[in-house]
């Protein structure tokens, strides 16, 4: 069988029990073989990786959510209780505030219940490592919340060898520090070049945007969001839900 | 969506949207923190070990070594779990406590025994070979995830992704293969 053909099979597990047994065969006396083999095996392995990562970001997403609604439920069944006393005393002005405050939106509590800082998902850190470059010092830095020396490294990287997400954390690290407009700047920057986190640069922008209580501007990133990705839909349909 | 009673198939969680994944999250994450309490661990660690037995179980349906469904979901997702929190516990120095017994657990962790759980970590030429790949264009990217992460087929690519043949997802893959090997290249000289 074709060498290429055998490798295309194996990758997307087709592979019969034959043609492993000629697979292994060859792994053993052909060495440009072997190096194709290893390559690929090794882009799988960086792959796999990557996604697990962002898995486990998700789930983390779900967890959060699920203890979020526990919150809710807890904090809307003491108001209640509360609301319920203060309208038999004055009834028309204890409702007037309570569906004044039900029917508008809140729009720092639905911030502070979406945000969570993007993690390192890209820059690997392994001990000892971190001084080996101005991108390793950068990550470390943001890993461990010190936002400012992460930019201050991020902004010393040569522009040439600057890989598509280092402004996607440019803009994570000034949001931590309020620097709002700058984070605006570097995340639209990530949508404009179609970087690998466009998508997760809509869904911050929209956080932004609701913290700076701009509702279009909100709607208008959750639509784009909703429109041309999968990350986070659910959770976008849901704050657009509470946007209208 | 709540009230969906279908099964999640293998082939929904080969697809893995959000809805479904968040779906398996929910229907099992008390049933095993439940089980994960009993074990000297804390409430943040169970729910870690939670989320990493899901990931593992998850990246074995990716790479096939799952290829159909032997037990339920959770079934796999506690084999998994246990496995972890042993591992967890050993790492931690706590003793195993004398209510439960190991026998026990390898008998049952039997059916994981095929499965890739521990995952060495990168070696340097893949730190980079990552840094390369986080390069390309994103239609690379997603291209390469779907056949080395998600295992389709050419021809699934091309139906899923609208190309017009499989020559052409094959074309394009070759493409994107020669320009990852080209940033390596450039990398190294």
């Amino acid at each position: 069988m074709d060498k290429e053909i055998l490798l295309y099979r194996y990758f997307s597990n087709q592979l019969t029990e034959q043609e492993n047994t000629q697979l292994q065969e060859l792994l053993k006396t052909d060495s440009d073989f072997r190096q194709q083999f290893d390559f690929e095996s090794s882009l799988k392995r960086i792959i796999k990786d990557k996604e697990n990562k962002d898995l486990k970001t998700k789930l983390g997403g779900f967890e959060k959510a699920i203890s979020e609604k526990k919150a809710v439920r807890t904090l809307w069944y003491g108001n209640f209780g509360k609301w319920s006393i203060a309208a038999s005393v004055v009834l028309l002005v204890g409702l007037g505030w309570f569906f004044n405050n039900l029917f508008s939106t809140n729009y720092e509590e639905l911030y502070e219940n979406n945000f969570q800082q993007y993690p390192n998902t890209v820059y690997s850190i392994t001990r000892g490592e971190s001084a080996k470059s101005i991108e390793g010092d950068a990550f470390v830095a943001y890993e461990t919340g010190d936002f400012q020396k992460a930019l201050y490294n991020f902004h010393a990287i040569n522009e040439e060898d600057r890989n598509d997400y280092v402004d996607f954390y440019m803009a994570q690290s000034y949001l931590q520090i309020n620097q709002m407009e700058k984070s605006k700047e570097h995340f639209q920057k990530v949508i404009d070049e179609n970087g690998e986190f466009a998508a997760e640069a809509h869904w911050y922008l929209a956080l932004i945007a609701i913290k700076q209580e701009d509702n279009e501007m909100a709607k208008q990133q959750l639509n784009e969001l909703i429109s041309k990705y999968d990350y986070n839909k659910d959770k976008a349909i849901e704050l657009l839900s509470e946007l209208n | 969506m709540q009230n969906e009673q279908a099964e999640v198939t293998l082939e929904d969680l080969r697809i893995g949207s959000d809805s479904v994944l968040r779906k398996v999250y929910e229907e099992n994450r008390d049933k095993f923190l439940n089980y994960a309490r009993r074990f000297n661990l804390s409430e943040d660690e169970n729910v870690d070990v939670y989320q990493d037995a899901y990931v593992i179980f998850y990246d074995n349906v990716m790479n096939g070594k799952i290829e159909r469904f032997t037990s339920s979901i959770s079934t796999y997702l506690f084999s998994i779990g246990k496995y972890l929190i042993f591992d967890r516990m050993r790492k931690n120095k706590k003793t195993v406590g004398s209510n439960f017994d190991l026998s026990i657990v390898k008998d049952e962790a039997a059916s994981i025994d095929h499965l890739e759980i521990d995952t060495p970590v990168l070696t340097r030429e893949q730190q980079l070979l990552r840094q390369h790949f986080g390069a390309l264009g994103k239609q690379c990217r997603e291209l390469l995830t779907l056949f080395y992460y998600r295992g389709f087929t050419i021809q699934e690519i091309m139906e899923s992704e609208n190309y017009n043949s499989e020559n052409v997802v094959k074309a394009a893959k070759s493409r994107c293969m020669k320009s990852l090997r080209e940033r390596i290249k450039a990398n190294a000289s």
